[in-house]
């Protein structure tokens, strides 16, 4: 929270002059949305476990229904901080995407200001969507309606973004380095894990699929979708601009053709197995359920996107003695922190001065 | 930088804001949130032992009520608070107002006026 208290003043108070915020980088808005969720959200949580510790430090009866306490309160109290907790994982990452999208569309970012306001829309609605985590505990059905509702109308700003980036693709001339390889498997991934989870937001489905793996596949196309293969992409951009010198082109080709392979391959048959009754948090289950041949393919797949993770960790040991020269701006980004020079420069042009920006600047 | 190419050569030449601390210490400089004029230099605060003891003091906090330590946890509950009221008591000085240049092109551009007395770390560049 004090991290999160940092990011709001210094985005708002600290920024290079002349920068307003219509022309604020993307990353920098989605880390201020960001920030402010975690302050309303993380508090929740910190009482949450606070709470839990006393009662089983003192035996308090706040969730132990046998004293008079709710273990439903655990999960609201939770959930509460657990739904806007995926937006602060995805955002970030998102804001990722529409600043490293533009340096291999070649073109600038489509709908900023339609981003911008999409991820504030995420911020506030992702605080009235929690119930969906608690569907299947007995609720009223107002309180179904409601929330159904509102987890199907994320889908809006979510959409607004991805149409954002697919507009900027569609409206330059992409070059497909290994960062927007990694970018690409992230717009269709997460796209998949979106829309398993306005199926899941309604109602009577999601008491189908609760507590299987269709909610394992759901969960994990949306995080590793949205997270996971953004860093990876992130990881392949800016290394250089750290350290100097690129990654390799060939391993990181490689790393993402194993990934996506094998990500797909192993999470994909989940949506099936779920489905078909595959329970999840189990550690066995019955040979009879007829499931043995997808989990095993899931397990296979698995390793092969292990082998692909453990390629760009090779890579990365490796280029810190035979990558190649980075240059000052390799990608030819808009983004102003490439006008530090890298380390191989000793970062020494941001030491210099502070860039003010002149009126007129658009944001890329 | 695709609208401003120039931008490049203007921070290898030492051309923007802050091209040296007037006050040799870490500084940065505070805009306005809306429209990004700057407004004050603010003087950063350096690396401290304070508040990384009271971050470790939370995480025993936090570990001992898990294992139900609980003389460690109210222990190092009251040093975290300790600590971080330590900090940021000795953070809130006041410095002496003075105007100082915030350079681009020699000469300062900030319009603002003084801080209050009791602002830590600002003072006016104009």
């Amino acid at each position: 929270m004090a991290t999160a208290i940092e990011f709001i003043v210094g985005l708002l108070k600290t920024r290079a002059p002349g920068m307003t915020l219509a022309t604020m980088p993307i990353f920098a808005w989605s880390m201020l949305v960001t920030a402010g969720m975690i302050m309303i959200g993380m508090p929740a949580v910190i009482s949450a476990d606070l709470l839990l510790k006393l009662e089983r430090a003192f035996g308090f009866p706040f969730f132990n229904a046998d004293k008079g306490g709710d273990s439903l309160l655990w999960q609201h109290l939770f959930w509460i901080f657990g739904h806007p907790e995926v937006y602060i994982i995805f955002l970030p990452a998102a804001g990722m995407v529409s600043m490293m999208l533009p340096s291999f569309a070649r073109a600038r970012l489509v709908g900023y200001a339609w981003v911008v306001m999409a991820a504030v829309a995420v911020c506030f609605l992702s605080f009235g969507l929690w119930v969906h985590h608690v569907f299947a505990t007995g609720l009223p059905s107002i309180s179904l309606s409601f929330f159904s509702a509102a987890s199907t109308a994320i889908a809006i700003p979510m959409g607004v973004q991805v149409f954002a980036w697919i507009a900027t693709l569609w409206d330059g001339k992409p070059v497909l380095r290994t960062p927007m390889l990694f970018i690409l498997g992230f717009l269709s991934i997460f796209t998949i894990g979106g829309l398993t989870g306005v199926m899941i937001a309604v109602v009577p489905f999601n008491w189908q699929v609760h507590d299987t793996h269709f909610i394992v596949a759901h969960l994990h196309y949306v995080l590793m979708g949205g997270m996971v293969f953004p860093i990876f992409a992130a990881l392949y951009y800016w290394t250089p601009l750290i350290t100097g010198r690129l990654l390799s082109e060939s391993l990181g080709r490689w790393a993402f053709v194993l990934m996506f392979i094998g990500f797909n391959g192993a999470f994909l048959p989940m949506h099936l197995t779920g489905l078909r009754g595959m329970p999840r948090r189990v550690y066995t289950y019955d040979a009879t359920l007829g499931l043995n041949g997808l989990n095993f393919s899931s397990t296979i797949f698995a390793f092969v996107m292990g082998v692909g993770v453990l390629i760009v960790l090779i890579d990365v040991i490796r280029h810190f003695r035979v990558g190649a020269p980075a240059g000052d701006n390799p990608w030819s980004a808009p983004s102003l922190e490439w006008l530090s020079g890298n380390a191989a420069h000793g970062f020494r042009r941001l030491h210099s001065s502070i860039p003010a920006i002149p009126c007129g600047t658009t944001n890329t | 930088m695709w609208d401003n190419e120039h931008l490049r050569q203007d921070i290898a030449d030492a051309r923007g804001y802050l091209p040296d601390a007037p006050t040799v210490e870490r500084e940065s400089l505070l805009t306005a949130p809306l429209t990004g004029t700057p407004k004050q230099i603010l003087r950063l605060p350096g690396p401290g032992w304070t508040p990384f003891v009271a971050a470790a003091a939370l995480s025993v906090f936090f570990a001992a009520l898990t294992l139900k330590i609980v003389w460690l946890a109210v222990g190092s509950g009251a040093m975290a608070l300790w600590f971080l009221l330590y900090w940021m008591w000795h953070l809130d000085k006041a410095y002496p107002q003075e105007l100082a240049d915030a350079g681009l092109y020699s000469g300062c551009r900030c319009t603002e006026t003084t801080p209050a007395a009791s602002a830590r770390g600002r003072w006016s560049c104009c």
